[in-house]
């Protein structure tokens, strides 16, 4: 999908930082810029995850039509807790004291920051949200003893507000929690219905991260037949986007627009699967309430011999749901992908970075989570080819503490000639050092043999 | 892996090919491995491998896999400089004055390329050829500068170029060309 630069500002600003505080090993703040392809890196349990989860448990609240209990569902598809004490950091340093937790989220100049930490009567409660509007001078705050001129002020401050319901209907002002959000409860006389105002740029974010396409690092089904969706194959999607995807496919398919977008993306999809050498093509076949995804048996791609995604190796079934994500996603959107390495020989890992560049270059903003030093290096290669601009790339190291057990984090731009410095990235290292190890054993067996 | 001495070396080809190892390439033996082991080291010591045009091409050429696999890192960690240093073409006929026959003139200039770069750089070289050093050493008399080039090669056993290299790779006396070459008499 097409898309010119001088255009993406109607899809909104894309999400270009996310700084968390008080998140499992993220005790103090970790602030990731997000670049169009944005890596993190690390060893296992470095804090890689942890930093997206907190972005994921938003995303599930606003995903789910139900009001949870607390500012957060803290059980869904997307994270899976049963108690806020899971993931609120205990600082081994200062075990007294007060567990909080902080979320800041930067799009391009609109700044929202969201404050939680345990109160008397919840475990758990939101009791900040300050914002700022690109452009903007003024930082609006908000918290739970928020005088009420100053809430005044924030709804007259929401446009359209003031126009449509003057502020003298409203009885009472109140701040008051919206999930994950602090807003301006406006009580109006006997009205049950008490609606909650935000700042626009809260609700931009907000927006954002309800339309972020994740795609996790479990997925591969060995399902034959998966479930048809009704929803718009352009989203959002609540959930694991994995899901979607042979919906996706089928609207495409079926796609009858003046455009034909959903041929084209249907095209770039069968391009893209060709470059990695998985397959010649992609179909979707109608089950009623299931649908079946299809593919060629053989590379060559005989037009008669399609069989089940099931039926061929797991990488197909684990890339299809990345692809699918990079071609569908709008510019500015946040397409989160967790090892979009997973099953992938070494040679598809490398040119999957191609993939990722093109993608980025379209405007969507990727945060990929690997372990692939190939793809790494694919990407670096990208950059230095020219095929994607090294300040469109960021790299981001976490590195967990043997004795606290914290993250910290460190951040590399690559020069324009994809190379990345005294990035502490290990993958070279344990690289060598295994190789050197090896040769060290060939050759000592090799030797005393000899002799 | 230290940083604050890190020194700048300019590696012969010599190495890159002498790296290789058993299983690709059945040449394999106790001076590739101590050539593999230098490379370790200049990687875990953090110093700077230092090319120009001829010497990557070289590289290119003869690399041993363990050896491109190395270049390739270092280059993603910036570690990699090119630097073809000045042009002592006038210099390379007064140091081949000084050889007698045309195969050690031929031997210099094949070679020189190492000279122009580590004088511009680190002065220091890396290779595991023997007839070079010689061959410099003699030509320092026509050209002082070439004196100031320190060396090292990892083929020679005893030469534990692998704990110099960790050590620092400093300036030692002995390392100095000249030195080097009275120590290493055929």
């Amino acid at each position: 999908m097409a898309v010119h630069p001088s255009n993406w500002h109607l899809y909104g600003p894309g999400i270009t930082r996310i700084a968390v505080t008080g998140f499992k090993s993220l005790a103090t703040k970790t602030d990731v810029e997000v670049r169009p392809l944005t890596v993190l890196a690390g060893a296992n349990s470095s804090g890689k995850s942890s930093l997206m989860q907190s972005l994921l448990l938003m995303k599930q609240t606003f995903d789910n039509e139900r009001i949870p209990p607390g500012p957060f569902w803290l059980s869904g598809e997307l994270a899976a807790y049963t108690s806020a004490d899971q993931f609120l950091t205990t600082d081994p340093r200062q075990p007294n004291a007060p567990r909080r937790l902080t979320i800041e989220l930067e799009a391009e100049g609109d700044w929202v920051e969201l404050s939680f930490e345990r109160t008397s009567e919840s475990d758990l409660a939101v009791v900040g949200t300050a914002s700022r509007e690109a452009g903007g001078e003024r930082t609006w705050k908000l918290s739970r003893d928020t005088s009420p001129e100053v809430l005044q002020e924030i709804l007259s401050s929401v446009p359209g507000r003031t126009a449509n319901e003057p502020l003298s209907r409203y009885t009472e002002l109140l701040p008051a929690p919206d999930r994950c959000l602090l807003g301006v409860a406006a009580k109006f006389a006997d009205d049950p219905i008490i609606p909650i105002f935000h700042r626009p740029e809260v609700l931009r974010l907000r927006n954002k991260v309800q339309d972020i396409l994740y795609v996790s690092g479990l997925r591969g089904s060995y399902d034959r037949e998966f479930y048809l969706h009704g929803l718009p194959s352009t989203g959002p999607f609540p959930g694991d986007f994995e899901d979607y995807f042979p919906s996706i496919l089928e609207a495409w398919k079926n796609d009858s627009t003046q455009t034909g977008q959903g041929y084209v993306n249907l095209h770039t999809l069968r391009e893209a699967l060709q470059l990695l050498e998985l397959a010649s093509d992609v179909q979707t076949r109608n089950l009623g309430s299931q649908i079946e995804v299809r593919v060629p048996r053989t590379l060559k791609g005989d037009s008669k011999d399609f069989v089940n995604v099931a039926d061929v190796g797991l990488a197909v079934s684990q890339i299809l749901p990345v692809l699918v994500a990079l071609t569908l996603a709008h510019p500015n959107q946040l397409v989160y992908i967790e090892q979009p390495e997973l099953h992938l020989h070494p040679r598809a890992q490398w040119k999957l970075a191609q993939l990722l560049a093109q993608a980025s270059n379209r405007g969507v903003r990727l945060i990929i989570e690997t372990h692939s030093s190939l793809l790494l290096r694919g990407i670096l290669t990208e950059i230095a080819e020219g095929r994607v601009a090294n300040d469109k790339v960021i790299l981001h190291w976490f590195e967990r503490d043997k004795e606290t057990g914290l993250s910290a984090v460190r951040p590399a731009v690559p020069d324009p000639a994809g190379r990345v410095g005294e990035w502490p990235e290990d993958f070279s290292d344990v690289e060598l050092k295994s190789d050197s190890q090896y040769l060290d054993a060939v050759e000592k067996k090799l030797y005393t043999e000899a002799k | 892996m230290s940083r604050f001495n890190s020194k700048q070396l300019v590696l012969d080809a010599s190495l890159a090919l002498g790296s290789n190892d058993r299983m690709f390439n059945p040449v394999g033996d106790a001076a590739g491995e101590r050539n593999r082991k230098c490379l370790d080291a200049v990687w875990d010591e953090g110093h700077v491998a230092v090319f120009n045009r001829q010497l990557r091409r070289e590289w290119r050429d003869h690399a041993s896999p363990f050896a491109a696999g190395w270049l390739q890192k270092m280059t993603q960690k910036s570690r990699t400089l090119v630097d073809e240093g000045n042009d002592f073409s006038p210099l390379l006929q007064q140091a081949c004055d000084c050889l007698p026959s045309a195969g050690e003139k031929a031997d210099l200039a094949k070679d020189f390329h190492l000279v122009q770069s580590a004088l511009a750089t680190g002065q220091l070289i890396l290779s595991n050829e023997v007839r070079f050093p010689r061959h410099v050493t003699r030509a320092c008399v026509a050209v002082p500068e070439l004196a100031q080039l320190y060396y090292g090669n990892p083929a020679i056993e005893g030469e534990d170029c692998r704990l110099w290299i960790k050590a620092g790779a400093d300036k030692e006396p002995g390392r100095r060309i000249d030195n080097w070459s009275a120590n290493h008499q055929p």
